[in-house]
């Protein structure tokens, strides 16, 4: 059966009808999710998420509001499929009732306006500015609501400008070019929207990581990788997306991402474009070149960098004397099982002494956009994180995706720890580089 | 199931009784608090999550005076239909009460609120030296309460018995919306009827469980944890006599047999033999000694009985045993569309019987059936795996279901170790209770709940067909 671009979200249920239905509601997923685990509440629960895209299924429900709510409540962390024993692929049924809901009941023009017009638009990310400034007056509560900045939540607006870094300008291509010396290799560098436009200083350290170790980085302009469009529902978008970044990196045999969630989305692509007689091979093959940039640098054999001559950390000496630890991002652990390379980055760096927190790769609440729609659940979700990172005594806590890094920021300021520094793994391994440039030499 | 507009005039009348926050009445909510670890389904009309005794009770004293059903639920983790609101009403949510109040060292017992996490109860004991040990599979995610209601037992109770064990004292709200306080902090108590027992595996029928004292271990120095593999199911079944027969008692005695086995191996990868015909988990705890010296005894009997065994290095290869045993019953729900778990418990003698029977009824009735369970306990899990939308096959699972329960009774055994009747095992409970006995239950019932308003529908009323 071939869907036609309105009904894909419906034809992926209907694939994924039969494992729906082997939910055994024995309730391990209550377990496990960070949602429940806040105020046991059965409708935050994956049984009971999957309950209720059952009960539409049978029309036994329609699509309410109440239903929207209820399907937009989840990180999608992936945590209960893992703890699942019977298998239950959640995240996907997850994904393709949120199509489906769009498809039948149509897609908030809010979110229409920022998905569509701001991160997919014809010039990339050109518009980021934009987009951030919209981020840091209203906030965006009303992604998930359907009336027209009705309700502009104020709660949204204060996590937006206590998670947000204040940035001008998303960056530009000449910002972040530095060359390596003598090349050994070329890679293609997939600089998401978040990272392009929220966080230059993390793709500055990707592309100086890349070139100490004699890659030629080839990067257009920030882009989309249609992860938020699939997570609201917009798979068109999120397909068109698709086929853009295929196009445009298809040539390369690496592509190099530092953003978990562009990295999970972009290795997800061959699912996603499937039924895609054009684009489904390539899709296959685009995919299998997807890398993070931690996997990349360990599965290249990176160069750890030098301590320099003299005390670690000292005045003239190379290395960073720090204590950090790491927080797991979901797309990067679960999404992608990618959980020793950044740990390894970290250890390679002179003077780091990496301190493991509880649950590291427990959902921090960030979870891309949800530390604004849901404010009051993900400040919960965050306070334990802030905690755990808080209990390590840890001068920084790294992590590798950029919704993680501005949940991690707002959650240590509310726990009054503005102190611990939030860094991208690869920040520090630059860094490291950097100071190695210049320790006088032996 | 209670209709839309019984629904709305309950949810009203009932948001004048307590903080009406705690009230949810939206289609969405009562769907997703309609089932249970059974997977049958009935909505509730109404849903209250209480966060206090006093809103207990007032809820409570509402549904007396309006005739309304309640269906007390913690987890909603149960197996045998307890939480599943089959006559519509109200189900009243206990999950919010999660509180353990006390942990009283001097004494060894904890008073905790229902909706505690049982896993979570351990966790906070431990950290003071202490045990408690019920440990049904589902402890990471059932509730107090919910093992209460439910008399949960779990592998442990060969050597320490299961929830009713602990059982000193509980505070519970009656149908009328009084608060009784039964029993207390000590540990002998003959002042007048046991009536905390009572109420401990009564399904949520005779009133609601809002608080617990119960009674705690000191935590056990040591624990050894080892696997038996054999090539004859008969042969594990003659060692677990063998074991208890020598004089130990291990901390727990579980057997899986070949098919539950092959299953957890396809889930899990963890290298469990897929030749053999079953498996069982031995553990022993005490003192480092006791445990020393009952291990090799136990090495010694399972070598004897031609087993190939081994002893958990460390924890993390004990981890991977209890990670086998605790995923069987999911693991295999994977394989066929349904799967129906039963619970039966015979006289550990007639373990070897059961076993062969069990196999038999599978043969008989052309039906995929599991066995795993409890064996040190004589308390099997014949899980049965099946297609509940495909009525010809069912009416062959009835009747096996009909003849298991047959056997167990035949060996002296009963329908059910650890999940309770409700709705699961309600049609066969003439198969091991006489008469006279249902009536003793139902005049109960009657006593403490004349209104019938608590969790109707459950147990009794199947003998009559």
């Amino acid at each position: 059966m071939t869907a036609t671009t309105r009904d894909i979200g419906a034809s992926r249920l209907r694939e994924l009808e039969a494992r729906l239905w082997t939910c055994n509601k024995c309730g391990t997923c209550t377990s496990v999710c960070p949602l429940y685990s806040i105020g046991a509440e059965e409708s935050l629960s994956a049984r009971g998420k999957l309950a209720l895209i059952g009960a539409v299924m049978d029309g036994e429900l329609s699509h309410t509001r109440g239903y929207r709510r209820r399907l937009y409540g989840c990180l999608l962390c992936r945590a209960c499929e893992k703890g699942c024993a019977s298998g239950i692929p959640t995240y996907d049924i997850m994904m393709a009732a949120r199509a489906e809901l769009a498809e039948s009941a149509g897609r908030p023009r809010v979110q229409d306006f920022v998905l569509r017009g701001v991160l997919a638009g014809r010039h990339g990310l050109r518009a980021g500015a934009a987009a951030l400034r919209l981020y840091q007056r209203s906030g965006l509560g009303s992604l998930v609501q359907s009336r027209w900045f009705s309700r502009l939540l104020p709660a949204a607006a204060r996590a937006a400008s206590l998670a947000i870094p204040e940035v001008s300008m998303p960056a530009r291509r000449a910002d972040i070019a530095p060359g390596p010396a003598r090349a050994v290799g070329t890679v293609g560098y997939f600089m998401g929207c978040a990272i392009g436009a929220l966080f230059p200083n993390i793709a500055v350290a990707t592309r100086r990581v890349l070139a100490a170790n004699g890659y030629m980085a080839i990067a257009s302009t920030a882009e989309c990788c249609g992860g938020p469009h699939q997570v609201y529902g917009d798979l068109p978008a999120a397909r068109a997306l698709a086929r853009r970044s295929i196009d445009r990196f298809e040539s390369l045999d690496t592509v190099v991402t530092d953003c978990a969630s562009c990295g999970s989305t972009l290795k997800e692509y061959p699912a996603l474009l499937a039924d895609d007689t054009a684009y489904a091979q390539r899709a296959k093959v685009f995919a299998a070149k997807v890398r993070d940039i931690s996997e990349f640098a360990v599965e290249r054999g990176f160069r750890p960098p030098e301590a320099g001559p003299g005390p670690v950390g000292g005045p003239e000496g190379g290395g960073l004397p720090l204590r950090v630890t790491y927080h797991d991002p979901c797309h990067l652990s679960r999404g992608q099982g990618v959980r020793r390379q950044p740990r390894a980055i970290l250890q390679a760096i002179p003077g780091v002494e990496l301190v493991e927190m509880d649950a590291p790769d427990r959902c921090c609440g960030g979870a891309g956009l949800f530390f604004l729609t849901h404010t009051g659940l993900a400040e919960s979700v965050g306070r334990l994180k802030a905690l755990a990172i808080a209990g390590t005594h840890a001068a920084v806590a790294a992590s590798g995706c950029p919704a993680c890094l501005m949940q991690l920021r707002a959650a240590l300021s509310r726990q009054g720890q503005d102190g611990v520094g939030v860094v991208h793994p690869v920040e520090l391994l630059a860094k490291a580089y950097d100071r190695e440039a210049h320790a006088p030499k032996a | 199931m209670g209709g839309g507009v019984a629904s709305g005039s309950i949810a009203r009348a009932l948001r004048k009784v307590v903080a009406p926050a705690r009230v949810l009445d939206t289609l969405e909510d009562r769907i997703v608090y309609a089932y249970d670890g059974t997977t049958q389904k009935s909505l509730p009309d109404v849903v209250v999550r209480a966060q206090t005794v006093e809103e207990v009770a007032a809820v409570l004293r509402f549904a007396s005076r309006q005739g309304v059903p309640v269906v007390p639920r913690g987890g909603g983790t149960g197996l045998s239909g307890g939480a599943v609101p089959v006559e519509g009403g109200i189900s009243l949510v206990l999950t919010a009460m999660r509180s353990v109040r006390d942990v009283d060292k001097r004494n060894m017992v904890a008073v905790t609120q229902p909706g505690v996490i049982t896993g979570e109860l351990q966790r906070t004991v431990e950290r003071e030296g202490l045990f408690y040990p019920p440990d049904p599979a589902s402890l990471a995610f059932c509730t107090i309460g919910g093992n209460l209601a439910e008399n949960a037992g779990g592998p442990r109770g060969i050597k320490y018995g299961v929830t009713k064990d602990y059982v000193l004292g509980l505070e519970v709200v009656l149908p009328s919306g009084e608060i009784a306080r039964l029993g207390g902090r000590q540990i002998k108590n003959v002042t007048g009827y046991n009536l905390a027992q009572l109420f401990v595996g009564s399904e949520g029928t005779l009133g609601v469980i809002t608080e617990a004292i119960l009674r705690l271990l000191p935590r056990p120095r040591a624990v050894k944890t080892m696997s038996a593999v054999f090539q004859d199911l008969n042969q594990a079944a003659d060692t677990v006599a063998a074991i208890i027969g020598s004089g130990i008692v291990p901390a727990t005695l579980e057997i899986m047999d070949q098919k539950s086995v092959g299953y957890v191996e396809d889930y899990l990868h963890l290298g469990l033999s897929r030749e053999a015909e079953a498996m069982l988990l031995i553990e022993v705890d005490g003192t480092p000694r006791a445990v020393e010296e009952e291990a090799d005894a136990v090495g010694r009997i399972c070598r004897e009985k031609g087993a190939s065994f081994a002893a958990a290095k460390d924890p993390t290869e004990a981890g991977n045993l209890w990670k086998a045993r605790r995923a069987v019953s999911a693991a295999i729900s994977r394989v066929r569309p349904s799967k129906i778990g039963e619970d039966i418990c015979v006289p550990r003698s007639a373990l070897p019987a059961a076993v062969r029977a069990i196999q038999d009824i599978g043969r008989r009735f052309e039906l995929p059936i599991c066995i795993f369970g409890h064996a040190g306990d004589g308390n099997l899990h014949p899980n049965i795996l099946t297609d509940r939308r495909d009525p010809v096959e069912m009416e062959r699972v009835e009747q096996a279901i009909r003849a298991i329960f047959e056997a167990a009774v035949g060996l002296g055994g009963t329908l059910s170790g650890e999940h309770g009747v409700g709705i699961s095992k309600k049609p066969y409970l003439t198969i091991d209770l006489p008469a006279e006995t249902i009536e003793l239950m139902r005049t109960v019932k009657k006593a403490l709940d004349p209104r019938g308003i608590m969790n109707p529908g459950k147990i009794f009323g199947g003998e009559a067909s």
